[in-house]
């Protein structure tokens, strides 16, 4: 339990640091939201410093923080300096599409890995064994857009079976879910059958065996819930890969999610909207490796002693 | 649907589908004001290969007829850009939303010509214009549109303190109303003006709403006149507006539709990335597009469910370089036409373009009404010419195949807001002019980073500005670096022509010696015009972009299948 | 990165049997034989691009013959939109690409191991901000920093080359901090300690020189890892600026094309994907040679 309490104060700890750091790299690079709202050849000075003033551009920087910051704890999470929309709106806008590309790849790669890598393991040496390694070796050297320009190639342009981009339907959502999920469900296949056949050999199956627990109980539920914490572990740390990797395939796909608020609010250095969505980010992936730490804390003793640096 | 229209380019498609002969060609052509030596490239171009720039192909099934027009649906219509919030007063970038949430006093026709709108007469003297006002409109959210309301918009959109458009204005010192009467006094003739009163930063809006919603305006009801309320601005996602049933209906003489909008609403959707418009009106996604990518429009073409439409865009992208950096001798007019007769425009327009582009000489696109040919002698594609004068100016060739004066290498970079086609086109240009030993490097920036880099002092940049009314953008760029050269005074002499011309006959002339004054000393060195192509379903009948207008107006759309 | 879970801290001794020998056996030709490939094809595309007299192998255009396929006369693999060669622009861009990549590693590598050894062996205080710091930066989202960086010095090679580094140090960092918590412990670093050198040189001598196994390892993923974050960059639009080539600039331009000609889609793709393939194939052989306990694996 204390374990649980200081990893959580540390997370938070980080988080607000991170918000620091982005406030003030942010800040500290050329160029300047009014570009992105008025016509800077054209309008006046005094047109662009009336703008400046009434959004709070001119107070000092640590003042600028103190407003972004006390009005994310209290609920209020300003305004786009682009289109003058609440920032919650935006969020609540994009959050559910990523949300939904997020969730469809996780359930993707542990729904369709952990299985496929524990008949891997089970099945050791046979010809199952050695397809499912092989297209895991394949798919995880293939950079993920290559993998989405291939597939957008093969089935949208020529075999027109699925569309190229947007968001209007179901069938919309399959090929980036695919394509995020190939990389982290290639190496969850492989941990889970390296766990899995380390454990399998281990001394306490055997003495299941003699006391006449049936086979697949043996494996399914006693070696799976040990061999079970690399790729937990794993998983944590894919969720970060996977939300960096997730920008990246929203804007290839047009996918309008958070990854596409992003980008474009950083181009435009919408402050504000880059700021709490950064917030985001960085808060469910802190949030996620503590959660992490803590399951594995449950698990596994050494990890409360070492720090929980996995 | 508009039948008559006097356009070049349906002249020349009548010449490619063999209903005219050559020689009837050139007697339009000459009816239309175009010099014959501007038509000949445009019917040889026409005959050696298939798409060649020229205006409105609707190669693809021309629209048949319809029926009667039905009232409903919603129109998706797909915009290259992302939304900013629209708002004729100041605002980066006008979108296509404003014609149909707002409307002016005058506006023009396909033709050029203007027409009356929320006026319904006009004139205009040597002691400046007069609107009349129609009596009894409404603003959308209910006020009366008063001729006061209507002074105090001008007042602002005039004001250099508060709005984005006063250079266009300078020659009015008063405006006031009598009755209905709009009255804008200027101490001389002002006939350019009629350039700037249609334009979308002059449409009129509820003032008092403008000033109570402040910084939020363009994100709520806007309280304009069009045909449609605003009713939600997502930026990155629509931007939707549904109709107003309180419509006072229109005179506009080329609208057919003179009463309330068929459509319930009309939804735009941005779409950034160039290489998903054709795919999203394929699959159904929206029932329009705004200017697919080059290589797709042969595609598109073939598709017998959509009709394409290639108009001319209302632009020129140029290069501007630094007339007061005297170190790289662009003070020079020799190493400014150099730069320029470096560029082959040809090949970038057929290789980048696939030819849906224009090659330009002078400020102006070349479908302009008041385009003038002549400017076609200057700039021509000529690397010997360059040499030739890189060589008078002093600039002798190194050996590492950069020129050097002076001991400072002809060296520099070019910024330019990213985009795809702009920076390939720049990466040629590159390439073009370090054959004649100019070393040229492009940074590409996003907006943000680009406009603070945009000073006095930036060596050179590349630009495109989109507008209606040419000559008074182009002057605005012309003066950007200093705003007095002694070597630019004809051209500065040439623009105030411009404005105090008397009539539209002297304002057609002013606009013609303008542009070879420029073409001659080249302030900016102008490289092409592309084509705007549009793409609609079958079923969308009444969306006509135009030549003249940046924008489709939406009384006359309405769906087949509403 | 994850490590296997159990820190099997075996004693292994003082120094493996040498590095060199072990690299350079029988068992190893065929990795020896690619790499070597590998770095001359990108040194080739390093040199035409620094050569002046050579640079029009891939810059020329020809916007004549723009989008040619492969085996067209005089273009072996075809030409691009500018009608620049195609096969030129990828051994350029190859280049581009490994040098990134190497520079990215060495950046990662040195910080990691500063800030790794730094928190493992130098105190608690010392390990707390280490921690910190790592965390902070794995929070942050690459695509800010480099969207940041190229607004400060303008995209450009360095751009790419910092942005990336930045990003990738704190998992090597974590790595290396874990090693050094098993390392530390063992009886050659307590005799150095007890002998009264100083920790800075028992860093430099002990603990990096065991932990260059490892290093060599990661150093190869790195790369990988890297050259793929570079044409990610380039994508979207924060990479090197052309007229430096790169592969993931001719994807993504090649991206646009991609109804009418495969080739500067395919063909970069393909490239990239053996590189990868090879590299990581690469990685996990050295790991099989020089860490046969498993201390490391890949992410």
């Amino acid at each position: 339990m204390r374990f649980a309490l200081t990893r959580l104060g540390y997370a938070i700890i980080v988080i607000f640091l991170v918000s620091v750091v982005t406030f003030a790299a942010l800040h500290a690079s050329p160029g300047s939201v009014i570009s992105s709202v008025l016509n800077v050849t054209t309008t006046p000075h005094s047109v662009v410093v009336a703008y400046e003033r009434s959004h709070g551009l001119l107070d000092p920087l640590p003042v600028q923080y103190w407003h972004f910051i006390s009005g994310v704890l209290t609920g209020n999470l300003g305004t786009s300096l682009v289109s003058n929309l609440p920032v919650a709106q935006i969020v609540r806008n994009s959050i559910w599409y990523t949300a939904l590309l997020a969730g469809s790849a996780f359930l993707l790669t542990f729904g369709l890995g952990i299985p496929l890598g524990v008949l891997a393991a089970v099945t050791e040496g046979s010809w199952f064994d050695r397809v499912i390694r092989t297209v895991a070796s394949f798919v995880l050297a293939i950079p993920n857009f290559v993998l989405a320009i291939a597939a957008v190639l093969i089935l949208a342009v020529h075999l027109h079976v699925l569309p190229a981009g947007g968001a209007g339907s179901f069938s919309d959502l399959i090929m980036p879910a695919v394509v995020l999920a190939a990389e982290p469900w290639s190496l969850t296949v492989r941990v889970m059958r390296t766990s899995f056949l380390e454990h399998m050999s281990a001394d306490f199956t055997r003495t299941l065996r003699a006391r006449g627990v049936p086979e697949w109980r043996v494996q399914w539920l006693h070696v799976l819930r040990n061999a079970a914490g690399p790729v937990i572990s794993l998983g944590i740390l894919q969720i970060r890969n996977l939300l960096a990797y997730t920008l990246l395939i929203e804007v290839i796909f047009t996918w309008p999610g958070l990854g596409t608020q992003l980008v474009n609010s950083v181009l435009q250095r919408d402050y504000n909207v880059t700021l709490v969505l950064t917030l985001l980010l960085a808060t469910v992936i802190v949030l996620a490796a503590a959660l992490g730490d803590i399951l594995l804390s449950l698990v596994d003793p050494r990890v409360r002693v070492n720090g929980g640096n996995p | 649907m508009q039948q008559e229209s006097g356009n070049i380019s349906e002249v020349v498609d009548q010449y490619a589908a063999k209903h005219l002969s050559r020689r009837d060609v050139m007697k339009r052509a000459g009816l239309l004001g175009i010099a014959a030596s501007a038509v000949g490239p445009l019917l040889a171009a026409c005959t050696s290969s298939g798409s060649s720039g020229t205006g409105s192909s609707t190669a693809s099934g021309s629209q048949a007829a319809v029926g009667k027009p039905k009232t409903g649906g919603t129109f998706r219509e797909g915009y290259d850009r992302d939304f900013t919030p629209p708002n004729p007063v100041a605002n980066s970038w006008a979108d296509p939303d404003y014609n149909a949430l707002f409307e002016a006093l005058v506006m023009r026709n396909p033709e050029g010509q203007i027409v009356p709108m929320l006026a319904d007469s006009f004139t205009s003297g040597p002691t400046g214009w007069t609107f009349h006002l129609r009596s009894g409109l409404k603003y959308q959210l209910g006020a009366p549109l008063t001729p006061a309301s209507v002074v105090e918009d001008f007042n602002i959109f005039r004001n250099p303190k508060i709005a984005q458009n006063p250079p266009f204005w300078t020659p009015i010192y008063n405006v006031t109303n009598d009755g209905q009467t709009i009255i804008c006094k200027t101490k001389g003739p002002f006939q350019a003006f009629q350039e700037t009163v249609v334009t979308e930063y002059s449409y009129i809006m509820n003032p008092a709403t403008w000033k109570a919603q402040g910084a939020k305006y363009g994100t709520q009801p806007t309280d304009g006149t069009g045909p449609f309320t605003l009713t939600s601005y997502v930026p990155g996602q629509h931007v939707i507006a549904s109709r107003w049933e309180d419509y006072p209906g229109s005179i506009v003489p080329f609208f057919t539709n003179k009463g309330k909008a068929y459509l319930n609403q009309i939804e735009w959707i941005p779409i950034t990335q160039a290489s998903q418009r054709a795919p999203q009106i394929q699959t159904g996604l929206v029932d329009a597009i705004k200017n697919p990518p080059p290589q797709d429009v042969a595609t598109l073409k073939a598709n017998q469910s959509l009709v394409v439409q290639e108009f001319q865009e209302l632009s020129n992208f140029f290069l501007s370089v630094n007339m007061g950096d005297e170190t790289l001798g662009f003070d020079d007019l020799r190493v400014r036409q150099a730069i320029s007769h470096a560029i082959d425009r040809q090949a970038i327009v057929s290789s980048i373009f696939l030819g849906h582009a224009a090659a330009t000489y002078g400020p102006v696109m070349t479908r302009w009404k008041w385009y003038n040919p002549a400017v076609e002698q200057y700039n021509q594609y000529d690397t010997a010419k360059a040499g030739q004068l890189l060589d008078e100016a002093g600039w002798k060739m190194g050996s590492n195949g950069v020129r050097v004066k002076n001991g400072t290498p002809m060296a520099f970079t070019t910024y330019n807001l990213t985009d795809d086609t702009q920076n390939q086109v720049l990466q040629a240009v590159s390439q073009m002019l370090a054959k004649v030993g100019i070393q040229m490097t492009v940074q590409s920036l996003a907006s943000a980073a680009f406009y603070p880099k945009l000073t006095n002092k930036t060596t050179a940049y590349a630009f495109k500005w989109l507008w209606s009314s040419p000559i008074d953008v182009v002057a605005l760029f012309v003066q950007f670096y200093q705003p007095e050269l002694a070597a630019l005074k004809p051209v500065y002499d040439a623009f105030t022509a411009w404005q105090t011309a008397g009539n539209t006959a002297q304002l057609q002339q002013a606009a013609m010696a303008y542009q070879t004054t420029f073409a001659q000393l080249i302030p900016l060195i102008p490289l092409y015009t592309q084509n705007t192509i549009w793409v609609h379903k079958q079923n969308v009948v009444g969306w006509q972009p135009n030549q003249a207008n940046l924008y489709p107006f939406y009384n006359d759309v309405w769906l087949q299948n509403a | 990165m994850a490590i296997a879970p159990a820190l099997t801290g075996q004693p292994v001794g003082h120094r493996e049997r040498g590095l060199l020998r072990t690299l350079i056996s029988r068992a190893n030709i065929a990795w020896v034989i690619g790499s070597l490939i590998l770095l001359s094809a990108g040194t080739v595309g390093v040199i035409i691009q620094v050569v002046p007299s050579l640079r029009h192998l891939y810059l020329n255009q020809d916007l004549e013959a723009t989008l040619k396929p492969p085996l067209s006369p005089n273009h072996l693999l075809g030409t691009d939109n500018l009608g620049r060669d195609l096969g030129w622009q990828l051994i350029a861009g190859l280049g581009t690409s490994l040098a990134i990549g190497i520079g990215v590693a060495l950046l990662s590598v040195v910080l990691g191991l500063i800030v790794g050894i730094f928190g493992g062996f130098f105190g608690r205080a010392a390990d707390a901000v280490a921690n910190v710091v790592v965390d902070v930066t794995w929070a942050f989202p690459a695509i800010l920093l480099a969207v940041v960086l190229a607004g400060w010095i303008g995209p450009s090679l360095t751009t790419v080359i910092l942005a990336l580094a930045l990003t990738n140090w704190a998992g090597f960092a974590r790595i290396v901090r874990g090693e050094v918590l098993s390392l530390r412990e063992r009886d050659f670093v307590n005799a150095a300690r007890v002998l009264g050198v100083p920790k800075v040189l028992i860093s430099v001598r002990h603990l990096a020189s065991n932990l260059v196994p490892v290093t060599i390892v990661l150093t190869v993923y790195f790369i990988a890892t890297s050259i793929i974050g570079e044409a990610g960059l380039t994508f979207l639009g924060l990479g090197v600026q052309p007229p430096m080539p790169s592969l993931g600039e001719t994807l993504s331009t090649g991206r646009e094309y991609i109804s009418e000609s495969w080739w500067p889609v395919i063909l970069p793709g393909v490239l990239l994907v053996i590189i990868v393939l090879f590299l990581n194939g690469l990685g996990d052989h050295l790991r099989g040679q020089l860490d046969p306990r498993g201390r490391v694996q890949r992410r």
